[in-house]
């Protein structure tokens, strides 16, 4: 691969950074309903774009193969070790007042299940259709509305 | 959206927009206040491992055979290089051509104000020795060997990446085979291959690990990527006997590595695939690519620091180490923003990896970036 054309990849994985990092961070942070998790798979998702930035189309939009891959790093995070999780951490990146904010959002969506979690993000903060969330998600769209559909009903329910 | 859910959603939105980059730039020299605010959170933290460990020795009595007195310190951030998919590779190795043609050292390296290395880190070193298993045909992850350069205590403890509240010693079980691997290497006469480190590895994602020691209070990791299976395969408790390995281990004494390297030598030419010896005598290249785009080899003779801290994802080094062909002997993903100073020394196959000054307890503290330092660097080659 030429200089240029290697440059111009980098250029793009920064570009794509800038543009994603927060849809990423929040596909993480709705599975996993853990700030300082959610933080270190945004980033490894970048990482891997970046290992794989020469493989990827960059004619079109990344995010989707972000989201994926954070999404897929969630799941595997997860999956071995959440019956040995006692807490999880609190964003250090967060300024004292909002941390105190997150804590009482966290709580309230901890009543979701990551499902509902990843599908209510996904179409209400993101704005994901409920088919681009269900590719996301592994489910089917009807799975995905369902689960919005439970996630709302349990939030107002928390009251 | 119904009012109380439209809420929630609301914030969660805020606080996600609202949310800085994950991890901050560092000062290299933090104020006064700062240090002071650190040297409380330290002895806080210590105090309250403290506790942890008298309550894990009461609690969990059938843990404490097996492992050494309670030591929790930070949590690290997991890494592997794979698919999105989430299969890890069957390597760890990468081709060279990922991360560009190897450079030789570049003489605009920053030449600032030599760094004198840590106050008694010398005492406190973990030698790593890196072989050239793995190969570019990608059959096995090379062996990483570890001794103790100094007198201390080793603990062994494994931490689940990127998670907190979970982490401290950690019940290991081993067999008969790996027993004898351990105690061999302990004793100067064996390696450590991916085997013997599997009782350590078993919460860490699919294909990669995270091993955490502690020596005299100074936190070590490295990062050790395991071909994808059941991890957990060959240690049923059954057989375990950690607390033999861990006495073993505790009792160890420098002296015993006086002795001359009783590892073989492979071939320079870095296709020593079923090599199982270290790479001596051989100049190892250090690779430290920041962001990927910043990548700059290092060499004997070499100092570097600081380490610039470009915006993220360039936060994420990676730092490799290579032979002069460009073979990937080693390589180390770090999420912690530190300050860093990276000496090298000598030509040699051993890499010397300090790691930490929060000492025990640092928790979550890998984002308290003042608390870290890391300093790598190739060792003499006599020990």
């Amino acid at each position: 691969m030429s200089t240029g054309v290697a440059e111009s990849t980098e250029v793009l994985c920064e570009e794509a950074f800038r543009a994603h990092w927060t849809n990423v961070f929040r596909v993480s942070l709705a599975w996993t309903n853990d700030w300082g998790a959610a933080e270190d798979i945004a980033q490894e998702a970048f990482v891997r774009l970046w290992i794989h930035r020469h493989q990827l189309d960059w004619s079109s939009s990344v995010l989707p193969w972000l989201l994926r891959a954070a999404r897929n790093l969630a799941t595997d995070r997860f999956r071995k070790v959440r019956r040995l999780m006692s807490g999880t951490s609190l964003p250090s990146t967060l300024e004292e007042g909002a941390r105190d904010r997150w804590i009482n959002v966290r709580d309230s969506m901890a009543r979701l299940s990551n499902l509902e979690r990843g599908a209510l993000v996904s179409t209400t903060v993101i704005g994901l259709t409920y088919a681009e969330a269900a590719s996301l998600l592994g489910v089917t769209e009807g799975a995905a509305r369902a689960a919005v559909s439970r996630a709302r009903t349990k939030l107002e329910a928390d009251r | 959206m119904s009012s109380n859910a439209e809420r929630v959603v609301d914030e969660w939105r805020q606080l996600t927009s609202a949310a800085p980059l994950p991890i901050r730039r560092v000062s290299r020299a933090p104020r006064p206040v700062a240090r002071a605010s650190l040297l409380t959170l330290v002895v806080v933290l210590f105090l309250g491992v403290a506790l942890l460990a008298v309550y894990l020795s009461q609690s969990l009595p059938s843990n404490n055979a097996t492992q050494p007195s309670g030591l929790v310190g930070s949590t690290a951030a997991a890494t592997q290089s794979a698919s999105p998919s989430g299969q890890p590779r069957t390597s760890p190795g990468v081709a060279p051509s990922d991360f560009g043609p190897l450079e030789r050292p570049s003489p605009s390296l920053p030449s600032a104000t030599p760094i004198a290395h840590p106050t008694g880190a010398q005492d406190q070193l973990l030698v790593m020795e890196v072989t050239a298993g793995g190969a570019n045909g990608n059959e096995r992850p090379p062996d990483i060997l570890f001794d103790l350069s100094g007198n201390g205590r080793l603990v062994f403890r494994t931490l689940v990446p990127g998670l907190t509240g979970i982490s401290g010693p950690r019940t290991a079980w081993l067999t008969e085979g790996m027993v004898q691997r351990l105690l061999s290497f302990v004793m100067g006469s064996g390696f450590l291959d991916e085997k013997s480190l599997y009782p350590f590895l078993t919460l860490g994602p699919a294909g990669s690990t995270i091993i955490e020691l502690t020596v005299d209070g100074v936190d070590k990791r490295v990062e050790y990527q395991l071909p994808p299976g059941n991890l957990m395969a060959d240690t049923d408790p059954a057989t375990g006997a950690l607390r033999d390995v861990a006495a073993a281990l505790m009792a160890f004494h420098p002296a015993r590595f006086s002795a001359p390297n009783p590892f073989p030598t492979p071939s320079p030419s870095g296709s020593g695939a079923a090599s199982a010896g270290i790479w001596n005598g051989t100049t190892v290249s250090v690779v430290f690519a920041i962001d990927g785009s910043d990548l700059t080899t290092l060499a004997p003779g070499d100092q570097w620091y600081p380490i610039p801290w470009p915006s993220p994802p360039t936060q994420r080094q990676v730092i490799e180490l290579r032979t002069p062909e460009g073979f990937v002997l080693y390589r180390e993903h770090s999420t912690f923003p530190m300050d860093q100073t990276i000496y090298i020394d000598e030509p040699c196959g051993l890499i010397v990896m300090w790691w930490g000054t929060g000492g025990p307890g640092t928790g979550n503290s890998h984002r308290d970036a003042d608390s870290c330092t890391l300093a790598a660097a190739t060792a003499s080659p006599s020990r």
